[in-house]
């Protein structure tokens, strides 16, 4: 099978194909579109001394961004990365019948490669020879530069030396996202190790599986409920610890509640961060509030962590139950040569009026996790209600690759409306859970027991080629 | 890493979350907070197309914003007061800064008697932004001039002013970007006058909900969650003089410090609250933030790094390689530590950092950053 490498246009929604990786010698005669199947192509990569080098999909660099370092300490600390687009270039030679053929089929890639001004990105596609797949790279913009041959020594040749340039995605991937979940049931307020989560499936696909896939998620909550947002992440594990204690002070200074061990063991060979989140019942009065303090071993020394204190609930009606997140900590623990451990959780409770609080501490939620977001904004919802995360665009036209979050709802019509989107979306990863939680936005109240639907598409992405996938 | 939530302001300025706009691809972000004033500025800058600058201009101003961090730890609120764009080789900003549409005038007549006009309007700068106060001042004159010269400044700036620019020229004519300036809600307190005859006492920090309360009155721009409040305990004259700023009698009464003879802290932090507290060098053995001079990192005592955006003031900060001798214990600032009254957050394509500086934040640059 020769390579299939190519031009992807769609224009007014017609697709068309531009490939240049003919055999070469086929002429363009200047009627009809002989560029839409390989083997009648004017197209020809050059690969050769006198049109240009040997060419394959170049990789975005890498932009490290390191602190620290000389003349303070040997070595510098990596603090992100992120990838910058690709420019390449592609020796190419048309074939033609004529000077004027030749310019006008040259012309038809020079429209292309500047499609995204006119509707949606221009796409190329490559799959060389003995590769099971296309891989599909999204064009920001391009050119072709003929050779200077071309109206020089080998004028009237009908042979259009060229360089196409492109300004492309830093990463290859599919057109539209492929579905890994469909409708997995995930219960809110489960009070076991993996309810609230959703494992999603190993994936043998993409070549940034350790820095996270875009994922979208749709959430079919079931319920019928108002003002919800939603709190998504993706963990390694959840831990869930009972408890049962009384939420009840008259201490307008922050008093221990209880304490609980949490093991840190989840956190001592991975990247997760942990979370704690807070379950409390038994219908928290508006004067409680609640917050956490977090020791290496026993409590009373070692302190680690102080969340700030929150309030148990929000708004004017008293709920049944509230999910009070209380964020994260960096873990100095996994500097240190352990094997095995607990965390102590002191909860802290504190009354703002002086009068006596009620709640209970149902238990707490430890996530060792990625990244976490919180949706905002539903409004009142139905059964039948749909909120969806997006980090990729999902459509067959575009190649599916890192966006910026966004999340609608929408309410089993056509309209959507436009949520707001903080933190860090999950993305996948090996080995990953994703996590659950829906809130209502006054009163923090979570609906026990409910089952909800989630849908989960995936974008892998291809740093070059891409292979069997 | 930071995204950034913005929200089309609602009637009279009002932040309101039912419209969600579509904040421009960020290429650098900054932000200030201090010990007094809380969230103090935020700049978001872009490259964008004309029509995406085009829109800002037009209808940006008074957008609420919320920024977040990666952990959905909220970052910095405030309210976008100016827009700047540059098409090339010309640049056209909008701002709040000198707009003002609720406007008086004080006079003296020829005789020496002193009067005020009414206050004067524009209805629909007052809808469209909120309520924002000036007043003038003319001499040997009377009522009816003064309210002629009320009216003249209430037409010249009853909407935010532009400024723009052209320049003619060789060269690069440049491309088209976008800067999204916002001031913390704290900076709004700016916007309108008050004064008290009363000349009873009342603790300042009652005082302070107080003039809070009549302020969200008129524009409601503010939680009235008073809880973080903390009492200074210290009792001061209600009385204020006319054409006081609300900023400024606030700033007079808790710059006075609480009974204890020590500094307050205070500002406008998550949610819109009004935070009042004694400062951290209170207790300057109390470490907020330690550094190692091999680290980019800062980090709480317990060695739990911060990130660069979750850096507040009103805090402590000790660079644990620098021994201190003989420091007296109740010593704010020393060779290892000081008391960081403000912070600044950079993040761009070649930084993430933040810089802190301490009490003496009177420097030029200070100075100069708070005007921007």
């Amino acid at each position: 099978m020769a390579s299939n490498i190519f031009l992807l246009a769609n224009p007014a929604g017609a697709a068309a194909n531009y490939y240049l990786s003919g055999p070469g010698g086929n002429r363009y005669n200047g009627t009809g579109t002989p560029w839409d199947t390989q083997t009648t192509t004017p197209f020809r990569l050059g690969m050769n001394d006198v049109t240009g080098e040997r060419w394959t999909p170049g990789r975005g660099a890498g932009i490290p961004i390191f602190s620290g370092g000389p003349p303070f300490a040997s070595g510098r600390t990596l603090i992100s990365q992120t990838y910058d687009n690709v420019v390449e270039t592609l020796p190419l030679q048309i074939y033609a019948t004529s000077h004027d053929n030749a310019v006008a089929a040259a012309r038809e890639l020079k429209r292309v490669l500047k499609q995204i001004a006119y509707s949606v990105p221009p796409i190329l596609g490559v799959q060389p020879n003995g590769s099971t797949n296309i891989v599909y790279y999204s064009i920001f913009t391009g050119d072709v530069d003929e050779n200077v041959r071309f109206i020089n020594d080998e004028a009237g040749r009908g042979l259009y030396r060229s360089t196409m340039t492109l300004v492309r995605s830093f990463a290859g991937g599919l057109l539209g996202g492929e579905t890994i979940v469909s409708a997995g049931a995930v219960v809110n307020n489960g009070t076991g190790t993996t309810t609230n989560t959703y494992l999603m499936p190993t994936l043998g696909k993409g070549d940034c599986i350790y820095e996270g896939q875009p994922v979208n998620i749709a959430i079919a909550s079931g319920v019928s409920t108002v003002n919800t947002h939603y709190l998504l992440a993706s963990v390694a594990s959840r831990t869930y610890v009972a408890s049962g204690a009384s939420l009840i002070t008259s201490s307008t200074s922050a008093v221990s509640a209880t304490t609980l061990p949490v093991a840190f063991t989840p956190f001592l060979a991975s990247t997760v961060k942990p979370r704690v989140l807070l379950r409390i019942g038994g219908s928290p009065s508006a004067n409680l509030e609640v917050g956490i303090q977090v020791y290496i071993g026993g409590s009373g020394t070692n302190i680690i962590y102080a969340s700030p204190i929150r309030a148990a609930r929000g708004g004017a009606t008293t709920p049944t139950n509230t999910l009070i997140d209380l964020g994260t900590w960096e873990d100095v623990l996994r500097e240190l040569p352990l094997a095995s451990g607990n965390y102590t959780v002191q909860v802290l409770v504190r009354s703002t009026t002086g009068a006596a609080t009620s709640g209970t501490l149902t238990g707490i939620e430890l996530l060792a996790y990625d990244g976490i977001c919180e949706i905002s904004g539903a409004g009142a919802q139905t059964v039948s209600s749909v909120v969806t995360l997006q980090t990729f665009r999902e459509q067959g036209d575009r190649v599916a690759l890192p966006s910026r979050a966004v999340a609608y709802f929408k309410d089993g019509s056509t309209v959507n409306t436009a949520l707001s989107v903080s933190g860090t979306p999950p993305r996948y990863k090996p080995n990953r859970r994703i996590w659950y939680a829906q809130l209502t936005t006054t009163n923090f109240d979570i609906t026990p027991g409910s089952t909800a639907a989630l849908t989960i598409t995936h974008a892998p992405l291809y740093r070059t080629l891409i292979g069997g996938g | 890493m930071i995204t950034s939530i913005i929200y089309a302001a609602g009637a009279g300025g009002i932040p309101d979350t039912s419209r969600l706009l579509a904040p421009p691809p960020l290429e650098s972000y900054q932000h200030s907070i201090t010990a007094t004033s809380g969230f103090e500025s935020c700049e978001l800058t872009a490259h964008v197309t004309p029509d995406v600058a085009l829109y800002w201009l037009q209808n940006g101003l008074m957008a609420s914003a919320i920024m977040s961090g990666p952990e959905i730890e909220r970052v910095w609120e405030g309210a976008l007061v100016q827009v700047q764009a540059t098409f090339g080789q010309e640049q056209r900003s909008v701002s709040l800064d000198a707009m003002a549409n609720r406007v008086r005038c004080r006079y003296t007549t020829v005789l020496g008697t002193p009067g005020t006009t009414t206050f004067a309007s524009n209805a629909t700068s007052n809808t469209r932004y909120g309520t924002k106060d000036s007043v003038l001042g003319i001499g040997n004159s009377s009522a009816t001039p003064a309210a002629a010269l009320r009216d003249a400044e209430l037409a010249r700036r009853a909407f935010p002013v532009a400024v723009p620019t052209s320049t003619i020229a060789t060269g690069d004519l440049g491309d088209v970007s976008l800067t999204l300036n916002f001031a913390g809600w704290y900076a709004l307190l700016d916007w309108l006058l008050t004064a008290n005859s009363a000349t009873s006492s009342a603790v300042t920090t009652t005082i302070v909900q107080n003039l809070l309360t009549t302020y969200a009155a008129v524009n409601p721009f503010l939680s009235t969650d008073y809880s973080q409040i903390v009492a200074s305990g210290l009792n001061e004259s209600q009385y204020i003089a006319p054409d006081t700023t609300v900023r400024a009698a606030i700033e007079t009464v808790l710059g006075l410090g609480n009974s204890a003879g020590q500094r307050l802290a205070w500002g406008v932090y998550e949610n819109r609250r009004f935070q009042v507290a004694p400062w951290a060098g209170a207790t300057p053995t109390a470490t907020t933030y330690r550094r190692t001079l091999d680290s980019p990192l800062i980090s709480d005592v317990n060695g739990l790094t911060i990130q660069p955006w979750n850096v507040r003031p009103n805090a402590m900060v000790e660079v644990v390689d620098l021994l201190d001798i003989g420091a007296p214990a109740t010593a704010v600032d020393t060779g290892a530590q000081y008391f960081v009254e403000r912070v600044t957050c950079t993040i761009n394509g070649g930084t993430i950092g933040v810089t802190l500086e301490p009490a003496a934040g009177d420097s030029l640059d200070a100075r100069l950053s708070r005007i921007k």
